[in-house]
């Protein structure tokens, strides 16, 4: 996990996310560290669960300090469901930024925001083992190196 | 690990963010090491003569790293010291953005602080990345449906006891240990590993994908230029176990241009032929 987390710090410090040193910035180091740290818990349901909190947290902040950061207006943007279709449709032109493949949108949506959403929002729902857990964070590295790279 | 890398790597985290051999979710085998500081973005690979690879297998490497890494990334050709001098196959100075000599004083840390990339190495035309991750992201969501679709039924007849065909070409499992390129075939398939018991890591497939890579693709100027917008096969005997990334394996060949079916049977090739559009059927 620990190398892992370090390739995403280091795509992210050398996008334009990083060069513009944003607030948003800091708070998704802030959040991958503590992906780092839960891996300590020892109870093995809330270490899989807090991976998925802070991951889909560094996940959604980094889509959207990503698409600010390339002049899209992110006000009306609510979550990764909005920031994927964004990058998919560019309705406006973006330079140097090309289109997210419609399979990828989709497959990002159904992996991450929705499996995510039931781990966060349904009471007493935990991702039953690790390998469900470890899809989902793979998921979330994959969309986020997909994304900065686009 | 490698005596240079530790150091060049000890050198970088002074002035950025380091991942020593990165584990990005779509290269099985990416540069040595990656850097990210302020905007900037440097892919390091040893390339001197005394690296085991060879200038084929780096080759390869550089044309997925290239792809998989934003644009804006500078590739480093590491040399001199401990790695050795710069095999002449690599065109290096054709292929990489910056020549890093470990040998000369200084120069990781000017590198590190004000790269200047030569003119050679170009842009990867935004056309040419599109339709690469177009066509990844198509081949995995196939590769996910035939697996789905293997996951609910009892394992078919084997096919490693007898000579198959896909899209023409033909080989025969039972015989190659190893991956290599099947006889008279446009749309190559790999084999790996040498029974269906037989579990793999992904590493196992880094010989398909790089002989994939190499066959899809034209390194001019650093830009893998494609020979040819079609998938190809992977075809795994066993599964193949990755631990930390369960989709890895899949999404890795995705990204090379290949669908991955793991614990190949006659059914699922027959699957994997429909979806690519292949016309050779199984015999």
């Amino acid at each position: 996990m620990r190398n892992r987390i370090a390739t995403i710090r280091t795509l992210l410090a050398g996008s334009l996310v990083g060069q513009l040193a944003a607030p948003e910035y800091t708070d998704v180091l802030g959040e991958l560290n503590e992906v780092l740290r839960v891996g300590g818990v020892k109870e093995a349901k809330r270490r899989r669960l807090l991976e998925v909190f802070h991951l889909s947290r560094s996940v959604d902040t980094s889509l959207r300090a990503f698409l600010d950061a390339h002049g899209w207006p992110v006000a009306l943007l609510h979550g990764i469901g909005d920031y994927l279709l964004e990058l998919q449709r560019q309705a406006h032109h973006h330079p140097g930024i090309g289109r997210l493949p419609a399979p990828s949108r989709q497959r990002y949506q159904q992996s991450i925001a929705d499996v995510r959403n039931r781990y966060l929002h349904t009471a007493n729902s935990y991702p039953p083992a690790d390998i469900h857990s470890q899809t989902l964070v793979a998921e979330i590295q994959a969309c986020i190196a997909e994304v900065v790279s686009l | 690990m490698n005596e240079d890398l530790v150091n060049l790597a000890g050198t970088a985290s002074e002035y950025g963010e380091i991942a020593v051999r990165p584990d990005h979710p779509f290269l099985l085998h990416g540069p040595e090491l990656l850097f990210g500081s302020r905007g900037l973005l440097l892919a390091f690979f040893l390339a001197g003569g005394r690296i085991r690879s060879g200038p084929d297998s780096l080759l390869a490497r550089l044309a997925l790293a290239r792809l998989a890494l934003p644009s804006h990334t500078l590739c480093v050709a590491v040399f001199g010291s401990r790695v050795g001098n710069l095999a002449p196959e690599l065109r290096a100075e054709n292929n990489f953005h910056i020549l890093l000599d470990l040998s000369s004083g200084a120069e990781a840390q000017r590198v590190l602080s004000k790269p200047e990339p030569n003119a050679r190495a170009q842009e990867i035309p935004p056309r040419v990345r599109h339709q690469q991750r177009s066509r990844a992201a198509y081949l995995l969501r196939i590769a996910d449906e035939v697996a789905l679709t293997q996951s609910g039924r009892d394992r078919g007849k084997s096919v490693s006891s007898q000579r198959t065909r896909i899209g023409g070409g033909s080989w025969t499992g039972r015989h190659r240990r190893d991956p290599g390129l099947p006889r008279d075939s446009d749309r190559p398939c790999w084999v790996v590993g040498s029974s269906s018991d037989d579990v793999r890591t992904p590493s196992s497939l880094r010989r398909a994908v790089e002989s994939l890579t190499l066959r899809s693709y034209v390194l001019d100027n650093g830009v893998p230029h494609p020979t040819s917008s079609g998938g190809s096969v992977i075809a795994s005997l066993g599964p193949i176990r990755s631990s930390q990334d369960p989709t890895k394996p899949r999404r890795a060949a995705a990204f090379a241009g290949a669908c991955l079916v793991e614990r190949v049977d006659e059914e699922s090739l027959i699957d994997v032929e429909r979806h690519l559009g292949l016309s050779g059927g199984t015999q």
